[in-house]
């Protein structure tokens, strides 16, 4: 057989087709309706034409029918993104090959599309399940590609693929714990999905919808002390800017990196990593004020930590705070907290009462608001009814029935008017503790809203929440439900399946914390732990010692096994008779020479003479095998005997 | 053409230094030393992909496309290792020279002997055509083409082993000598002079023997000449002719091919002759002696005799 006219192998379409329709499967983030129906269409024409053993179209055949498609991507460049572009050229590009298979080269280049645009669907997927999906789609491909260079004939031998593994897997382990990490070297086009996490506008109503969502939104594993539960409010966003209905953010935080802070007071120092789950936003979540962060981090004003880019992804990273109020940052920032908005007149003359009525003591003023709300008739309930134009009036004064950002807008509504700087924080508060697995998971429903006050130049959290519903805070959110609002959360969590799904959550946790979390500064730690450890030199040198055993071992071996083998026998033979073949004499007669001299043990050297003659003149192994067990049996009486 | 010149200094030193790297023998084991192994063109766009996968990965902060990155370089590892080994002590045998006439194809046979091996490629080192060898477990023997040649006699080039097992990313390759002669025969020359002359100085010699004698006649058999059938007898037995039988003592004495000292053309011409005439005074079991310009072969018989001359006759 000539070596270029090799035939594809066998099913080698209709494996490629199988992986592309499962790649169309797992592109559905990035692909609209109509194109993944024209993919669909152009692998169905595909599978026929192969059905019918139709021959491969000529490149410029293709080229025809792929150029229309490609200018028709191209138009839709705006509502796709790049990244989408990019998918779908990827895509494209492996359906077209199909249609020019003819020779394995063909082959060769449509197995290295695949693999680009399998490994690109990790950029949607890396829960567990589907990971290893996508994994076994490579390793398709891969035996694809060692079927196109492997003989038809020969099977896959489950011994060759152990010793795959074991070579394998700790190459890839060590590269992976310990191969630089690069941080992001450029701006990468992301994913245009919708967010689901705390919106950039706070409006009272807004919530309602992520209190239902029982998605998860982070984790948080703490290497010192867990704080206590009062005071895990995870901060997120400042709201400063207020038009007398919603609350937005202002224009100061796309500012970035604000110094390190320095205030340490006698606050314990908390250490903990968040992993978080993709929001497609910046904003990351902190307790308290910051005071060191991982790498990718960036602070910002307020005393918030951000992500460079978009959090398109599950990110880990590493936080050091103090539970302590965030210091005042500059006057403007003051200042800025004490705007007011020509609505909801009766909140205003509210607040300018309780300001009079305590003489403008900040506390004072708080711990009545706390006292209103809850002497009052307020409910707490996440389905307040609709408020109109001045919507804080209306909330305060009639329908008295609302949730986390109703009062919190409130209160920073009151205590401006009251003439103290205030502003709304967005975050998530509490969340549920996971005692075998020893993290806090914390759901969408746990978003919520508090208010910061500034009083001598520290920001002080209230949660007037706490003040109406102190359960909401301590227990979490369903405690302070009534009966058919705790419906209104995904209720089958108790169930066998909940509990499945619940196990199945912690594994995701770890896969994401072990793999997917693994990041630059955990790998410095692993650096540094390994360099740290104080065996080295010893398990160095024991190494060194017995790779020079083994070597030495080795090399007296083969040139032993290599050695001529008349020289090796008689060599043995002297060694076991403790003497020499005087010059001249052969190792014959020097044998006979001894059967002759000892009669009593002529048999034996008669035995070992022809042995010998036998496997150096007739080259006969087995013979040679005899003579070294001979020597071996006889070696106390052949040490004795003397010419 | 000074880069000409360049290439072939640099192919000249490199072959001098396979020769005395790898010396040509019988018997040839693919050790360690004469195993070369690069990336393939397909293993470069692979490493590209690695790269690619990399960077992807680090711009998306993406452990697992990372993940995948290195996944991809252990497996690359793996396969040179694997390419390595599928060619590693491949014992190859020649036991005996190639010989053909001229405007034949020649072959040699090779003995190929490994425990596994696939998707070997063999071919002549400069030489486009490779062969390929799917399959290899345990001993086989294989038929490698050589290319049409000139008459004469030339030493087996170096061969050309290499294979893009398992996976692609890898060629290893080989150059091993093996200690083998081709052989090419003049092409013998089926001109009815040629025969004639054998035949009438066949005749001539032994025209004192009776025509007729019956112990001299023998059924006609494919190859005799139609000179010598009895057209005499024909009409008695239509489907049996009968033919003159070159009796005894004509074999017995031994015939004399000679070659005259000729060039170019007429050499050739007279060589295809004495090629035919070598084949079918071995045919007939007859005892025969060469000449030519260079050596003389006492008359003999058999398989080796022939060959023997017809070595002769390729070297004149």
């Amino acid at each position: 057989m000539l070596a270029n006219q090799l035939p594809l192998p066998k099913h080698f379409i209709w494996y490629a087709l199988l992986l592309q329709a499962t790649l169309i499967g797992l592109y559905q983030p990035a692909l609209p309706v109509w194109n993944t129906l024209l993919f669909i269409l152009l692998l169905c024409w595909q599978a026929w034409r192969s059905g019918r053993n139709q021959g491969a179209f000529t490149p410029r055949q293709v080229n025809w029918l792929l150029a229309p498609m490609l200018l028709l991507l191209m138009l839709q460049l705006k509502q796709l993104g790049m990244l989408n572009l990019m998918l779908h050229i990827l895509l494209l590009a492996a359906i077209g090959r199909n249609f020019t298979l003819n020779q394995r080269k063909d082959a060769a280049q449509l197995i290295w599309v695949h693999y680009f645009a399998i490994a690109c669907s990790f950029i949607f997927y890396q829960q567990i399940a589907l990971a290893f999906l996508i994994a076994s789609l490579l390793g398709l491909n891969l035996y694809l590609q060692h079927r196109l260079f492997a003989a038809n004939e020969a099977r896959l031998q489950p011994r060759r693929l152990a010793l795959l593994l074991i070579i394998t897997l700790p190459l890839w382990l060590g590269l992976f714990l310990l191969f630089p990490r690069l941080p992001p070297l450029w701006q990468m086009p992301n994913q245009n999905i919708a967010s689901t996490g705390l919106s950039d506008s706070l409006d009272p109503g807004s919530i309602e919808r992520l209190v239902q969502s029982d998605a998860l939104a982070f984790r948080v594993s703490f290497q010192t002390a867990r704080p206590a539960r009062e005071d895990w409010y995870w901060r997120a966003k400042v709201y400063e800017d207020f038009d007398g209905r919603s609350w937005q953010i202002n224009t100061r935080f796309s500012a970035q990196n604000r110094p390190a802070a320095t205030a340490i007071s006698a606050a314990e120092v908390l250490q903990y990593q968040l992993l978080v789950e993709p929001h497609y936003q910046r904003d990351l979540f902190s307790l308290g004020l910051t005071l060191s962060w991982s790498d990718p981090v960036r602070t910002r004003p307020a005393g918030l930590v951000a992500y460079p880019n978009t959090v398109a992804q599950r990110i880990s990273y590493q936080l050091t705070s103090v539970l302590q109020a965030i210091p005042l940052e500059s006057a403007a920032e003051q200042q800025l907290n004490l705007r007011q908005n020509s609505a909801n007149p009766k909140t205003r003359r509210f607040g300018q009462e309780l300001a009079k009525q305590y003489q403008g003591n900040s506390t004072a003023i708080v711990q009545a608001l706390a006292a209103h709300f809850q002497q009052q008739s307020f409910y707490y309930s996440l389905t307040p009814p609709r408020l109109g134009n001045n919507a804080i009036d209306q909330f305060l004064f009639e329908s008295q029935v609302g949730f986390c950002s109703h009062y919190a807008s409130a209160t920073a509504v009151i205590l401006r008017a009251a003439g103290i700087p205030a502003r709304v924080i967005g975050g998530y508060q509490g969340g549920d503790w996971q005692q075998n697995q020893q993290y806090l998971l914390v759901r969408q429903r746990d978003a919520h809203a508090w208010v910061e006050y500034l009083l001598d130049n520290e920001w002080q959290r209230f949660d007037p929440t706490a003040a109406i519903a102190p359960e909401r805070i301590l227990a979490g959110l369903e405690q302070t439900l009534s009966v058919s609002e705790r419906a209104l959360l995904n209720g089958w969590q108790d169930n066998w399946l909940g509990k499945l799904a619940m196990q199945w959550s912690h594994l995701d946790y770890f896969w994401s914390v072990w793999v997917l979390g693994f990041n630059q500064s955990d790998q410095k730690r692993l650096w540094q732990q390994l360099s740290a450890w104080q065996h080295w030199s010893t398990l160095l040198i024991s190494l060194l010692i017995i790779a020079v055993f083994t070597v030495g071992w080795l090399l007296w071996f083969f040139w032993f096994k290599h050695q001529y083998t008349p020289n090796r026998l008689r060599q043995q033979l002297c060694h076991a008779l403790a003497s020499e073949p005087e010059v001249g004499v052969t190792v014959s007669n020097w044998l006979q020479g001894y059967a002759i001299h000892h009669p009593n043990y002529a048999a034996l050297f008669n035995e070992l003479r022809n042995l010998y003659e036998r496997s150096v003149f007739a080259n006969d192994e087995h013979a040679a095998k005899l003579l070294q067990q001979k020597i071996k049996q006889q070696r106390r009486l052949l040490k004795k005997l003397r010419l | 053409m000074t880069s000409n010149t360049f290439r072939r200094v640099l192919q000249q030193r490199f072959e001098r230094w396979l020769d005395s790297r790898q010396p040509a023998s019988n018997n040839v084991r693919l050790g360690q030393g004469v195993i070369y192994i690069l990336p393939s063109r397909f293993g470069c766009w692979f490493i590209f992909l690695m790269l690619l996968l990399y960077l992807l990965g680090t711009n998306y902060q993406n452990n697992l496309i990372l993940l995948t990155s290195f996944v991809f370089l252990s497996t690359m590892l793996y396969a040179m290792l694997s390419a390595f080994y599928n060619l590693h002590q491949l014992q190859i045998t020649v036991s005996q020279d190639s010989a053909t006439y001229a405007e034949t194809p020649a072959t040699l046979v090779l003995h190929l002997k490994k425990t596994e091996s696939q998707m070997l490629q063999i071919g002549l080192k400069g030489q486009r055509l490779t062969q390929l060898v799917p399959l290899l477990q345990g001993e086989a023997q294989f038929d490698l083409l050589l290319p049409r040649l000139n008459r004469g006699c030339y030493p087996l080039p170096r061969l050309l082993l290499s294979s893009h097992y398992p996976l692609g990313l890898f060629r290893a390759w080989s150059y091993p000598a093996l200690n083998a002669q081709i052989w090419v025969y003049p092409k013998p020359e089926t001109t009815q002079t040629a025969l004639g002359s054998v035949d009438q100085a066949a005749e001539h010699a032994h025209s004192s023997a009776s025509p007729l004698d019956p112990d001299e006649l023998k059924p006609y058999q494919q190859g005799d000449s139609p000179k010598r059938i009895l057209w005499k007898k024909l009409p008695a037995a239509p489907n049996q002719p009968v033919v003159r039988q070159l009796s005894q003592p004509i074999t017995n004495l031994p015939e004399w091919i000679v070659i005259p000292t000729l060039q170019g053309v007429a050499l050739e011409q007279a060589l295809s002759q004495a090629c035919q005439t070598l084949i079918t005074l071995e045919q007939q079991g007859a005892v025969y002696g060469l000449q030519t310009p260079l050596t003389k072969l006492n008359p003999a018989t058999g398989q080796m005799h022939l060959t023997r001359c017809l070595q002769e006759l390729a070297l004149c």
